[in-house]
């Protein structure tokens, strides 16, 4: 490994606490006008949580999250990535084509656990751009259809190997390239239907790789998972579990934003005259509905599993209602839509319905981060939270 | 931005529509405040998504508050203090100009159809130019627009910015050469501020002529150190430059993320002491050297940390503070601002503090009267 990199098995040192005393031993250091300070008699005290009583558990919290909800829905996601990939497999082989029943079905389950693990920006998924090689989405300039138009008109020899798919542009190499393979126009001979047979195996089996990979590095012992359960003053990413579970805060918050502006707000647009449904995402391949109640239900399962819920029940129990309702409610409402979600973007029945999710989506997320956060005694800050 | 905050922004434009009143009249009715001399411009943000900017003083007091189209991010002082320009954060398309003696709105600078603004801009030294980090997207390419500041800030070209993603830019002390951080990243206005390339990263710190845009020097980290993106920069008043970045890459490195420029040879990094480096959280956000050169200062929001190095790169020491990120050199020291309202010095014994309720200063703090 790159000798200067402090690794994670480095971080074992020798330096006491990062709180006020270690700060204090920073001024040893040459004095200069800028000098370091006692952080607890200089830095302001930016907490003020309204409410006496007990902090929430933050290590349960974070222990609960990761073995209820993240290492579970990973688990999933490479499952349903292998399932795909099998299949991809035998109709390349038997030159059924992209999309049979059976792979728009398991694509179906696909777009669904990737749904449920959306949220989860940190850790081993950020690591190798894997997020975003998984799925390139939001994608308005259609940056995928050029690449893949390019990529299909030249017949590409890189993309249809995995190993070598892996290192070309993200827009081709996760489920939005291989939703559009499997609802373009059939392929016009033989020939170009083999080659997209085998660009679209080639992105099935890189899923696999990659959703393996971060399934695998989740598993307990590995060193993410080590970060996020031993906190402490050496440890590269969280000083204390505060700030492992503010990370858990953080996802749950950003997934309900995503849901809520990317999902819902930019597609139906603020009237049904200026709604662009085909801002949603993967209603190609009419799996627009699916990824919306499968976000809806694992935010609510990261808001139940983690012991968030338990414990805002105990401190306010009026809001930890307010939250489990709005969950409940959106998933009931998405069972009554029954038409795909561009038309139902438009329909006189339905659209109603659908801006129903989006006023409950913004209402989840006003509440998760505003009220939850206070009685949470967790800030989300501003500038840390998506700098520049 | 949408068509009401234009709307509100020409009807701004019209009058001196200010929130608390011109500078003359707030410094009319404070006594000495003692330390807290100079003025300091930054973005800010008020609960329900109202992005506005701020003059403050030394002491953390605001002077006037103005409100921007959307969310802002770095700033420009147009030499002799006539002009002061306010970016749009990445990939906003405004720059407000705006009268640094009393806040008031000036002119509205819009990006061309094919670009946007990375957040920062600088002025040439007889502020007759505004240069600005912009992103010509469909050419995949960074590229420095020239604002002519006599003529409303018409567009009048623009150079190539040598890299991709031209984040911060500024003009080196000797007035000719502009230094500009491509934070190499490629990125489209429509995809949510996606990273498109993140594997095969081109950051680089450019010197190039500011008259014409010839570029004098090119450097580069070493090609283990390609996902850090150096994306903001400061130079001080003997010529030393220095860069600071965030870390693209696997989360559990931990690179160095200062490097200072070694003229004709190339990038020196340097990083904190390993019991700083897990505060820093693979990212700076804010770097500016004090006053008279001699140090710099850093801020790394994640962590709440800001950290202090001579000119050379030598780590000094460092300053807790939560989510802070804006930094700006003070009279003998440092100005620091944070997301949770928070204005603070740090480097002098007895510093001055103040924390705002319902207020979130942004990335962003610069000097506009020392």
């Amino acid at each position: 490994m790159r000798g200067f990199f402090i690794l994670l098995t480095t971080f074992v040192l020798a330096w006491p606490q990062y709180d006020g005393q270690a700060a204090a031993a920073a001024t040893q250091e040459p004095a200069t006008k800028a000098e370091g300070q006692a952080a607890d008699d200089k830095t302001p005290d930016v907490k003020t949580p309204d409410v006496k009583r007990n902090l929430p558990d933050y290590a349960t919290i974070v222990q609960s999250t990761v073995d209820g909800h993240i290492r579970p829905a990973y688990g999933r996601l490479a499952k349903s990535s292998k399932s795909l990939a099998v299949l991809m497999e035998a109709a390349c082989r038997t030159d059924e084509g992209v999309n049979t029943p059976a792979i728009a079905k398991s694509f179906r389950a696909m777009v669904s656990a990737w749904a449920a693990v959306q949220h989860i920006r940190f850790g081993p998924v950020q690591d190798e751009n894997r997020y975003e090689r998984i799925a390139f989405w939001p994608d308005l300039k259609n940056l995928t259809a050029r690449q893949l138009k390019s990529t299909l008109e030249q017949r590409d020899p890189t993309a249809i190997d995995p190993d070598s798919l892996a290192k070309k542009s993200i827009a081709l190499q996760g489920l939005t390239a291989l939703e559009r393979l499997m609802t373009m126009k059939p392929a016009s001979d033989p020939d170009a239907a083999h080659y997209r047979c085998q660009f679209a195996q080639a992105i099935t089996e890189n899923l696999v790789r990659i959703t393996s990979d971060v399934f695998e590095a989740w598993q307990p012992g590995r060193d993410f998972p080590r970060v996020l359960a031993q906190t402490g003053s050496e440890n590269p990413l969280y000083r204390d579990q505060r700030e492992a579970a503010l990370e858990v805060l953080k996802s749950l918050v950003g997934g309900l934003q995503f849901l809520h502006e990317r999902k819902l707000q930019a597609p139906l647009g603020d009237t049904v005259e200026n709604a662009r449904p085909k801002r949603g995402e993967f209603w190609r391949s009419g799996n627009a509905l699916a990824a919306l109640d499968s976000s809806f239900a694992t935010l609510r399962e990261v808001y139940v599993e983690s012991g968030i819920s338990a414990y805002a029940k105990s401190v306010d129990s009026a809001l930890d209602k307010n939250l489990l309702e709005d969950y409940d409610q959106a998933l009931v409402t998405l069972k009554a839509v029954n038409k795909p979600f561009v038309e139902a973007s438009a329909d006189k029945i339905m659209r109603p319905k659908l801006e129903y999710l989006r006023f409950l989506a913004h209402d989840l997320f006003e509440l998760t981060s505003g009220n939850l956060a206070i009685v949470l005694d967790l800030s989300l800050g501003f500038n840390a939270l998506d700098g520049d | 931005m949408d068509v009401f905050s234009r709307r509100r922004m020409l009807e701004l434009l019209g009058g001196a529509a200010i929130l608390s009143g011109t500078l003359d009249s707030v410094l009319a009715g404070q006594p000495d405040k003692g330390s807290g001399a100079g003025l300091y411009l930054t973005a800010c943000t008020r609960p329900g998504g109202h992005h506005g900017g701020a003059i403050l003083s030394g002491d953390g007091e605001f002077v006037v508050e103005f409100e921007l189209p959307g969310r802002g991010h770095g700033a420009a002082l147009r030499p002799g203090g006539a002009d002061a320009v306010v970016f749009a954060r990445r990939p906003g398309t405004f720059a407000l100009v705006l009268d640094p003696a009393s806040g008031a709105a000036r002119s509205l600078i819009t990006a061309r159809a094919d670009r946007h603004f990375y957040g920062h801009g600088c002025f040439s030294v007889d502020g007759g130019i505004l240069y600005a980090a912009e992103n010509d997207f469909d050419g995949e390419r960074g590229a420095i627009g020239l604002y002519d500041a006599k003529d409303g800030y018409r567009r009048i070209g623009e150079f190539t910015s040598h890299g991709i993603g031209p984040h911060e830019i500024t003009l080196m002390a000797d007035q000719r050469t502009l230094l500009v951080a491509n934070g190499g990243i490629l990125t489209h206005p429509d995809s949510d501020r996606i990273k498109l390339n993140p594997a095969d990263m081109e950051p680089s710190v450019v010197l190039m002529d500011a008259a014409d845009g010839t570029l004098i020097a090119k450097y580069e980290p070493p090609k283990e150190l390609r996902q850090l993106s150096l994306r903001h920069i400061d130079a001080s008043p003997d010529g030393h430059v220095v860069a600071v970045a965030q870390w693209e890459g696997a989360m559990l490195e931990q690179p160095p993320l200062v490097a200072v420029v070694d003229h004709g040879r190339g990038l020196r990094f340097n990083a904190a002491p390993s019991r700083v480096v897990p505060r820093m959280r693979n990212y700076c956000g804010s770097v500016t050297y004090s006053t008279d050169g001699e140090n710099f200062a850093v801020s790394s929001p994640r962590g709440g940390v800001v950290t202090f190095w001579d000119c050379e790169g030598n780590y000094l020491s460092a300053f807790e503070l939560e989510d802070t990120c804006g930094v700006a050199a003070s009279g003998n020291g440092f100005l620091l601002t944070s997301g949770l309202g928070v204005v603070t010095a740090a480097g002098e014994n007895s510093a001055p503090l103040r924390r705002h309720q319902g207020v979130a200063f942004d990335n962003h703090l610069i000097p506009i009267r020392i």
